[in-house]
């Protein structure tokens, strides 16, 4: 087999599957949303009154706006404190590092349903948290019951494992000793960190803030069972379309509408991101 | 003196790194550490650097204990032998680097990142990346960055291992200049031998965490103190012997029956067993002839190596029963290979050593 | 001592401090539930009125048991799918793509960054509205190895990134035939790869709700039925459930590190370096 052959199997056959399962349902959903339902079957009639329903009723607006806050300020969170977790492990791990870095992995690989079970049984009513509380004659925190902030640390709880994972192997590939230059030459210990570590594991942060972004645009899990009765979230709502209400094309257009959200976030964070000044070499061999 | 390390010691669990070292450096001095690998030359380095807290003792520079001290707060500067340029930062922006820490002037900074491209002749490469450059380009970077911070010291740890020769030659000579020009200590960490001899006002040998001698270059080469110096500084050949006879003109050695005259003896006592270096420039050859000589062995020669100017005789002296190497510049007698020939050398050419002490 | 290593241990305690309360936050409703799993008093079992009726009420039921086996044959098919591909499209990347592979690194990777109820749903509509085909455990297998394939792929191009070549077409030299130097070679070199990529692959699609509860039809998967348990309130047998569930996890990831620390796998490049004392 010459070269050339080579080439085109070995990227043309996982371009195929990708192309079958991953690009042709998307471009069905995008036509799905072109249509319309109405009472549990499908009109083949071209409008796009499901976008302008999306973006103009209240509650789908609300949903959104209210997706994008949670998720910002989850997924800062989340990578702020990945940062510290995988430094830490990072820097002083020593010989412990691999064991504590796949300790995070434990919980990532348990799925998301079981999880919001476990932290269902640490903040609910008679949860951990608040079972002890009563216990020694405090009032429960009304906070974690059902509300927002219960699902916004359902959510953080989720989504800080990856954040974390891909921190430290952005990390781990990080050269220390240039670190130790720029010791050598007069950067002190933050200084350092903010010149060399931190823009060097730059594309790894962002890569870490998207895959936690992401999940929760279209979380459905945590606000649905953690979340209070004016915690839904924009995935949530969207779910609801394919399951309870049967408005499958309305629930296209939500869809089509979170992935152009996710591809303009990815897209934005990209373009303001120059490759060079993060230490990117290329990929591979060259 | 400018710099001094005081009874350093560095110990990892049941390894010896650095074993008591005293050294003082002078403020213009250019100073090698010249070690195998693994002997503690790159650790010793790195305790100068503040990278690696000493065990037990002191490092003074300028006057001051700067034991405690960060690297940042050492003033000092350091080229790494992997060059380390930071890769998300031009060739600039590397350069500027140590004068930015150091909070100088715009202007300051600009003149002398200049200043630096222009005496490594990076001008034009300023706005690069440091893979955009080649090896020897990185190397200058390297270089520079070091220089124009102005640091007490420089510290450079193998900083020519991973360029070809013909660069590397080059390099000594301009790193030699910027010493001089600078007027600061340069402590250079190096395995190889000819760039220690090459840069070096005088050679601290580093075996094994102790330093075996810190002298003039040409006292390193040409006295060498110990066995371990002797066999790691120059080429040369050596044989176990025998004292047979100790005299104020020297000794007499015995190696498996043939008699040498050494006319260093090292307070040798009659019947100590010895080792004998002779370096390879040392060793003379002439055709046979029945007329006697002393310190004389008769060789075949097995093979010939060229060296540019040199020719590197492979001799096999079977009274020794030990091969021996003569190298000869090219434009004296021109022998041919399987030749017997008598190979010859001077009573004071021999460094001779107990042989209990040898490497 | 002086104060800039006063300052450094301050910083150490305080970073330490974060990540200790990290894994505390982690994994405590994990334990709490774990505890509950095995006591009577499963709403706040302190102290724990200890008991296995709770688990062996769960593995008696049947909906369980054809979930798990579901589940199992779910992640088995994903993982073989997800796998297979994975390491065509590594060894494409990282051999064939030349000036191309910025283009194909972004295709690959693109499914991380769709969210997985839109994979889910997005193929439910290919799958039931388009192609007519009915929601089954093959369309579930297929829509969750997407999925996994990014992850499969990202885990084998971070080991065989740094992967000399040459050392293949060293062997060449030496006379094997591409056979010969696939197994002899190439093989030995990317199995931990292949292992890893296989079994984050099966954890990942076994525990999957969201891509399957969109494809599945009426067949249980542990996921969805305990995602249908769950709308009916905390039952016991979850936590039980999600406890065994956690173990599994546990022992196979025990095992990775194993593996690792023996250095069969390495996870990401990591090339020998001095440390630093920062």
């Amino acid at each position: 087999m010459t070269h050339k052959t080579k080439a085109v199997l070995l990227l043309g056959i996982p371009t195929a599957y990708l192309v079958l399962l991953f690009i042709l349902p998307i471009i069905s959903l995008i036509v799905l949303s072109f249509w319309k339902t109405e009472s549990y079957h499908l009109v083949y009639e071209w409008n796009i009154q499901n976008y302008v329903t999306v973006l103009t009723e209240g509650a789908y607006l609300t949903f959104l706006i209210r997706s994008i806050v949670v998720s910002v300020i989850v997924s800062v969170l989340a990578t702020a404190i990945g940062w510290i977790a995988a430094y830490a492990i990072w820097t002083y791990g020593g010989r412990f590092r691999l064991l504590l870095a796949l300790a995070f992995a434990v919980p990532f690989f348990t799925g998301e349903v079981l999880r919001v079970i476990a932290l269902q049984g640490l903040l609910g009513p008679v949860g951990l948290i608040n079972g002890t509380l009563m216990k020694w004659g405090f009032a429960p925190v009304r906070a974690l019951m059902y509300s927002n902030v219960a699902s916004g640390i359902g959510l953080f709880y989720l989504y800080l494992p990856i954040a974390v994972t891909v921190i430290y192997l952005s990390l781990l590939n990080l050269d220390r000793r240039l670190i130790d230059a720029a010791k050598i030459f007069g950067a002190g210990g933050f200084r350092s960190f903010i010149e060399i570590t931190f823009p060097l594991n730059l594309v790894g942060t962002l890569i870490a803030f998207a895959l936690c972004f992401i999940p929760c645009m279209s979380a459905t899990l945590s606000p649905r069972f953690l979340g209070g009765p004016n915690g839904t979230l924009y995935g949530m709502a969207m779910a609801q379309q394919f399951g309870e209400s049967g408005t499958w094309a309305l629930g296209a257009a939500m869809g089509v509408i979170l992935f152009l959200f996710s591809l303009l976030a990815v897209v934005l964070i990209a373009s303001c991101l120059d490759l060079r000044r993060t230490g990117f070499t290329g990929f591979g061999r060259n | 003196m400018y710099i001094s390390l005081e009874g350093i010691s560095k110990r990892y669990a049941a390894v010896t790194a650095v074993d008591e070292v005293d050294i003082a450096i002078g403020k213009t001095e250019f100073v090698s550490l010249l070690g195998p690998s693994g002997s503690g030359k790159t650790t010793l380095l790195r305790i100068i650097a503040g990278l690696e807290r000493p065990t037990t003792g002191r490092v003074l520079i300028d006057g001051v204990d700067v034991t405690d001290l960060p690297p940042h707060k050492r003033g000092i500067a350091m080229v790494f032998q992997e060059f380390l340029l930071f890769p998300h930062r031009t060739v600039r922006e590397n350069l500027a680097f140590p004068l930015r820490m150091q909070q100088l002037s715009k202007e300051e900074i600009a003149s002398r990142v200049a200043w630096a491209a222009g005496i490594l002749s990076l001008e034009g490469l300023e706005d690069r990346y440091p893979n955009q450059l080649s090896g020897g380009q990185q190397q200058r970077v390297a270089l520079g960055r070091g220089l124009v911070a102005h640091p007490k010291v420089l510290l450079l740890d193998e900083p020519l291992a991973n360029l070809d020769r013909e660069l590397r030659q080059e390099m000594e000579v301009e790193i030699r200049r910027y010493q001089m020009q600078l007027g600061i200590p340069f402590i250079y960490v190096t395995h190889n031998q000819e760039e220690a001899m090459s840069m070096s006002d005088r050679i601290a040998v580093v075996s094994k965490g102790r330093i075996e001698d810190f002298a003039e270059r040409s006292e390193v080469y040409d006295h060498p103190k110990t066995a371990f110096i002797a066999q790691f500084v120059g080429r040369s050949s050596h044989f176990n012997g025998t004292v047979s006879a100790v005299s104020s003109e020297g000794a007499s050695v015995d190696i498996s029956g043939v008699k040498l005259h050494v006319s260093r003896n090292a307070n040798l006592k009659a019947g100590q067993r010895v080792v004998v270096f002779v370096k390879n420039e040392k060793v003379q050859l002439e055709a046979r002839t029945d007329t006697a000589r002393a310190n004389s062995i008769d060789c075949r020669i097995k093979d010939i190596i060229l060296r540019g100017a040199y020719a590197e005789y492979i001799l096999d002296a079977p009274a020794l029963g030990a091969e021996l190497v003569a190298t000869r510049p090219r434009s004296e007698t021109v022998f041919t290979a399987g030749q017997e020939v008598r190979a010859f050398w001077s009573g004071d050419a021999p460094d001779i050593f107990p042989a209990d002490k040898a490497a | 001592m002086t104060i800039s290593r006063l300052k450094r241990k301050a910083t150490k305690g305080l970073l330490l401090l974060v990540l200790a309360l990290t894994y505390v936050f982690l994994f405590l409703p994990l334990v709490h539930i774990g505890i509950a799993a095995f006591a009577r008093n499963f709403t706040y079992p302190y102290p724990p009125l200890w008991t296995l009726e709770t688990v062996a009420n769960m593995f008696a039921n049947n909906l369980y048991r054809t979930s798990l086996l579901n589940s199992f044959i779910l992640g088995l098919g994903s993982a073989v799918i997800a796998t297979v591909f994975s390491t065509i499209a590594t060894f494409g990347l990282l051999r064939y793509a030349g000036r191309h592979v910025a283009k194909f690194v972004l295709l690959f990777m693109a499914p991380l960054f769709v969210a997985e109820v839109l994979l889910g749903i997005s193929s439910s509509i290919l799958g039931g509205f388009f192609l007519q085909i009915p929601g089954n455990l093959i369309s579930a297998m297929l829509a969750n190895s997407i999925h996994c394939f990014s992850f499969a792929l990202l885990i084998m191009a971070t080991q065989l990134y740094r992967y000399d070549w040459r050392l293949d077409e060293a062997a060449m030299v030496f006379g094997a035939s591409p056979a010969q130097t696939f197994f002899e070679v190439t093989l030995p070199l990317i199995w931990p790869g292949l292992l890893s990529a296989f079994i984050i692959s099966l954890i990942l699609s076994f525990n999957n709700l969201e891509i399957s509860f969109y494809l599945l039809g009426a067949t249980p998967t542990l996921p969805s039925m305990a995602w249908g348990a769950l709308r009916h309130g905390i039952k016991p047998e979850l936590y039980a459930l999600a406890t065994v569930v956690n173990i599994v996890v546990f022992v196979i990831l025990a095992v990775i590190f194993v593996l690792m620390k023996t250095g069969s796998v390495k996870f990401g490049y990591r090339p020998e370096r001095e440390s630093s004392i920062v």
